[in-house]
């Protein structure tokens, strides 16, 4: 938001500026295609840096990092529905995503950013069975191409839910 | 040796025994550290095959209490005691996906971040593994079977 806006009584502050009544969502890339997700989960995009690996660690949560003197998971959404990794190293962009008690790393082929996207032009996905489609929520397109809505709050729930089975 | 006996500490800095194991460097708790042993000295089992690593040719230990008992794990080079300002908590959703795990945090030390092992955890999974597996061991006391669950991620 600009320094000179005043917000709403229970008007939550919006670090990415945003405004008007259709929706906004984060884009990134992941295997290959564009999947968007609710842009008030994205907090920030930064370069990773070292990253270490936790052995034992599920194969979706491929390191950790540290920046601002914290350190974040990387999450593989690409890892965690049986696909090929995400390339990961030092350097990578990365958005970084405050999901309830999680703050985490998401892992990107290519972050693509902010976009605005009306709601009548999305439409409910099909129920996917298996892979990443199991977690899209709409489907539609924008100025940029197809686009897929992924329910990255029900991915991440989904991630424990693997690993407390496993 | 980059670390060394540190006399004193600042309010809040933790000591820690680095280690190093498997080409990497690893830190534990002094307090979960019993003694460092040597192979063949005294009976201790060694477990060369763990979670960090292989270190079948080792000869020297760090000892932790495990159960009633005393095990041992193999390490590469004992690098000695490090200060660090403190102990970064696992990511949450690690600590979620990885409940029991023998990892107690991270710390940063020479601009690398290093897991702080929980020792007597680290040596209960791997006997807990060796007990469901129930493959026999090779030499001696030694516990240094390959184990494919151990080390790789899940």
């Amino acid at each position: 938001m600009r320094p000179d806006e005043v917000l709403e009584e229970g008007q939550a502050p919006d670090p990415w500026g945003v405004h008007g009544t259709d929706p906004w969502y984060f884009c990134v890339r992941l295997l290959g295609a564009r999947y968007a997700f609710t842009a008030s989960l994205a907090t920030e995009v930064v370069r990773l840096g070292p990253v270490t690996r936790l052995p034992g660690a599920p194969s979706f949560l491929p390191g950790v990092f540290q920046h601002r003197g914290e350190v974040l998971a990387i999450f593989d959404v690409a890892q965690l529905v049986g696909e090929r990794p995400t390339p990961v190293s030092g350097g990578s962009r990365v958005v970084l995503v405050q999901s309830g008690p999680y703050r985490l790393a998401l892992a990107a082929e290519a972050v693509e950013g902010l976009a605005q996207i009306a709601d009548d032009k999305l439409e409910p996905a099909p129920r996917g069975n298996g892979g990443l489609l199991e977690f899209v929520e709409k489907l539609g397109v924008d100025g940029r191409g197809p686009i897929a809505v992924l329910d990255l709050e029900r991915l991440i729930e989904a991630a424990r839910e693997r690993s407390a089975a496993a | 040796m980059k670390g060394a006996l540190l006399p004193s500490q600042p309010a809040g800095a933790q000591a820690l025994l680095l280690f190093a194991l498997g080409g990497r460097r690893w830190a534990a708790a002094p307090g979960t550290v019993r003694r460092v042993a040597r192979r063949g000295a005294d009976g201790t089992r060694f477990w060369n095959d763990t979670r960090l690593g292989s270190a079948p040719g080792a000869k020297r230990g760090l000892v932790a209490k495990v159960g009633a008992g005393e095990e041992a794990l193999a390490v590469d080079e004992i690098l000695g005691m490090v200060e660090v300002p403190r102990v970064h908590p696992l990511p949450a959703l690690l600590r979620a996906c990885m409940p029991g795990e023998a990892f107690a945090g991270l710390i940063e030390y020479e601009s690398e971040l290093l897991p702080l092992v929980d020792l007597p955890v680290l040596l209960e999974r791997r006997m807990e593994w060796e007990e469901r597996h129930g493959a026999e061991r090779s030499a001696g006391e030694d516990g240094d079977r390959a184990h494919p669950a151990e080390g790789d991620g899940r």
